[in-house]
C-alpha cells in the first residue's frame, strides 16, 4: 500500500529548515510537503489555507504552533488526516497571563527596534537538552526567525493568543496518532505532553531522551525514526 | 551543577544561563576568577528577582571549565565567550570586571549588533601589554622570552603564572591601539583604590573610546573586588540605568 502524502506544519518563526532533516529521510520513500503559517492571525484562517493546498487524504505533523494548527484542520476536515503526530505542542487555550505576556513583544515587534529583544522570547537556550549543541541551534533558530521576520512574529503570535482549547478535539481522534515529546522540553513540559497523549483514544507517547523544544533539529535521527514508526502504525477500525 | 557547552575548537565551557526577559545580562569575570565570585553570584540573584535572563560562565581554564589557565590567553577567552553569549538569541548587556571588561571591549568591536548596553568594573583593557609586559624588567622580559613563563606576586594567594604565549597572543587583541566604537549606553565603574588597575586606565579608557552615552563613576576607596554592599548595589544600578536608556 503507498503511504500516504505527509504535510508538516512548523512551529512559530521557523521555516522548512526546522523540518530538514525529516524531510530529507521521509522524502525517500514518501511526498512530503511543508505548509507555511506566516498568513493570518487566527488558527482558522492557517488551517483553512493548509487545506486548499494538501493533498485529498494527508498524513499531518505539526510542532509547537504547527501541532496547534494541525489540530485546528484536523477538527475542520477529519475525514481527509489520515494520521496526526503531535510534536512539542500544547491542545490548551493560551492562559490569560501567557496572552497578556505577549503583548509587550507584540508592540516590540511592530516597533522594528527592539525585534532582537523579541526573538529572546521564543528562542531559548534553556529549553533545550544538555546534550544539544545549543549554541548552534541557537543560531540555527535566529537566522529562520530573521529570515521571517516580525510580521510573520506579530500574526504567529495573535494565533498563539486567540487559539482554541483542543481538548474535546482530542478525544475525537480515530486515526493513529502520535506525541512526540522531548525529555528536556522547557516550554511544554513531558508531563503536559503525556496527558495530551492520554486523552487521544490510540496514540503513542514517544518522548525523546537527548530533546527539548526542539526535538526536530535536537535529536533528528530518532524523531525521523518515530515518525517512520507513526506512518507504519495499523489503521484503527472507525467505529 | 553547571551547565557545559562545547565552543568550536572543542573547549568545554561551563555556566550558567537563567531564563528570562531581554536584554540578558552576561558577566564576564576577571583573570583567574570564576563564575562563583560575589559579584557574579550577586548579580545573578539580583537578576532573578526581576525576571531578567541572566548569563555566567567560567573561561576556559578557569574555575569548571576545561583546560589549564596557563595553556589560555586573552584570545582564547576572547572566543569562549564568544560562544557563550551565543547561548542567548537576544540582546545582551554585558558587564566585564578587570579582565573581563577587557573581553565585553573585544565582544562590543566584533559584535556591536548584539550588544545593548556594557558595565565595565575596573576594566583592565590591553593590562598584558601595557602593565605586565610593561612592568617586567629587563631581566623578566628575557627570563618570560627563554622560559616560556615567569611568575608574579599577586595580591590574591598563589603567584600568577605569567606564559610568553599571554603577552604575545594578547597583542593580536589591543583594543587601545586603534578607535573603539561604543554605539550604545557605557558604564565604566572604578574604585579610587584599586591597587591592580589604576585610575589612569579608566580615564584613558574613557578618552580612547567613542560613543553617545558613556559616563565613569570612580569610587572612593573602593579596591579591585569591588564587592561591598555599596559597589554592588552601584553595579546593579549601573545595570538598571543602562538597559533603560537602550529602551528608549
Amino acid at each position: 500500500m503507498p503511504h500516504d502524502p505527509i504535510v508538516l506544519v512548523p512551529p512559530m518563526l521557523c521555516d522548512l529548515g526546522v523540518f530538514g532533516p525529516q524531510m530529507l529521510d521521509l522524502a525517500k520513500d514518501h511526498a512530503v510537503m511543508f505548509a507555511p503559517t506566516t498568513q493570518g492571525e487566527r488558527m482558522e484562517e492557517i488551517a483553512s489555507q493548509i487545506l486548499t493546498w494538501a493533498p485529498a487524504k494527508f498524513a499531518l505533523a505539526g510542532m509547537g504552533m504547527g501541532g496547534m494548527v494541525a489540530l485546528e484542520l484536523l477538527r475542520r476536515a477529519p475525514q481527509r488526516v489520515t494520521r496526526i503526530a503531535l510534536i512539542a505542542t500544547s491542545a490548551q487555550a493560551e492562559t490569560p497571563e501567557t496572552a497578556a505576556a505577549r503583548e509587550p513583544h507584540i508592540i516590540a515587534a511592530k516597533g522594528g527596534g527592539r525585534w532582537h529583544e523579541v526573538v529572546q522570547h521564543e528562542i531559548n537556550s534553556t529549553w533545550m537538552a544538555p546534550t544539544t549543541d545549543r549554541v548552534a541551534l541557537v543560531r540555527h533558530l535566529r537566522q529562520m526567525a530573521e529570515a521571517l521576520g516580525p510580521a510573520v512574529y506579530v500574526s504567529q503570535s495573535r494565533a498563539m493568543q486567540r487559539r482554541k482549547d483542543q481538548q474535546s478535539t482530542l478525544s475525537q481522534i480515530k486515526q493513529p496518532a502520535m506525541v512526540i515529546c522531548g525529555q528536556h522540553d522547557g516550554q511544554y513540559p513531558v508531563k503536559r505532553q503525556e496527558f495530551m497523549a492520554e486523552l487521544i483514544p490510540y496514540a503513542t507517547l514517544e518522548v525523546i531522551e537527548d530533546a527539548g523544544y526542539m526535538p526536530t533539529l535536537e535529536a533528528p535521527d530518532q524523531v525521523t525514526a518515530a515518525l517512520r514508526r507513526w506512518m507504519t502504525a495499523p489503521l484503527m477500525l472507525r467505529l | 551543577m553547571p551547565d557545559y557547552l562545547i565552543t568550536p575548537v572543542g573547549r568545554k565551557i561551563a555556566y550558567h544561563l537563567t531564563d528570562g526577559s531581554a536584554p540578558a545580562v552576561v558577566f564576564l569575570g576577571g583573570f583567574k576568577s570564576d563564575m562563583g565570585g560575589t559579584k557574579a553570584v550577586f548579580l545573578e540573584d539580583w537578576a532573578r528577582r526581576q525576571g531578567r535572563a541572566f548569563l555566567r560562565f567560567d573561561y576556559s581554564g578557569h574555575g569548571d571549565s576545561s583546560g589549564a589557565f596557563t595553556d589560555g590567553a586573552i584570545g582564547d577567552w576572547y572566543h569562549d565567550a564568544q560562544a557563550a553569549i551565543g547561548l542567548v538569541a537576544g540582546p545582551v548587556v554585558l558587564v566585564g570586571s578587570s579582565m573581563g571588561g577587557w573581553i565585553s571591549l573585544l565582544l562590543a568591536r566584533s559584535q556591536p549588533d548584539r550588544v545593548a548596553g556594557l558595565v565595565t568594573i575596573a576594566a583592565a583593557p590591553d593590562f598584558t601589554e601595557d602593565s605586565m609586559w610593561a612592568g617586567a624588567t629587563e631581566a623578566q622580559r628575557a627570563a618570560l622570552m627563554t622560559d616560556g613563563q615567569i611568575a608574579l606576586p599577586s595580591e590574591y594567594g598563589d603567584p600568577y603564572i605569567i606564559t610568553r604565549r599571554l603577552i604575545e597572543d594578547g597583542r593580536d587583541y589591543l583594543v587601545l591601539r586603534a578607535p573603539l566604537q561604543l554605539p550604545f549606553p557605557v558604564r565604566f565603574l572604578q574604585g579610587t583604590a584599586d591597587k591592580d588597575v589604576d585610575m589612569a586606565v579608566a580615564q584613558r579608557l574613557l578618552d580612547h573610546a567613542q560613543g553617545p552615552d558613556m559616563r565613569l563613576t570612580l569610587v572612593d576607596r573602593a579596591d579591585h573586588r569591588f564587592s561591598d554592599d555599596a559597589c554592588l548595589a552601584l553595579i546593579a544600578d549601573s545595570i538598571t540605568d543602562v538597559i533603560a536608556r537602550a529602551e528608549r
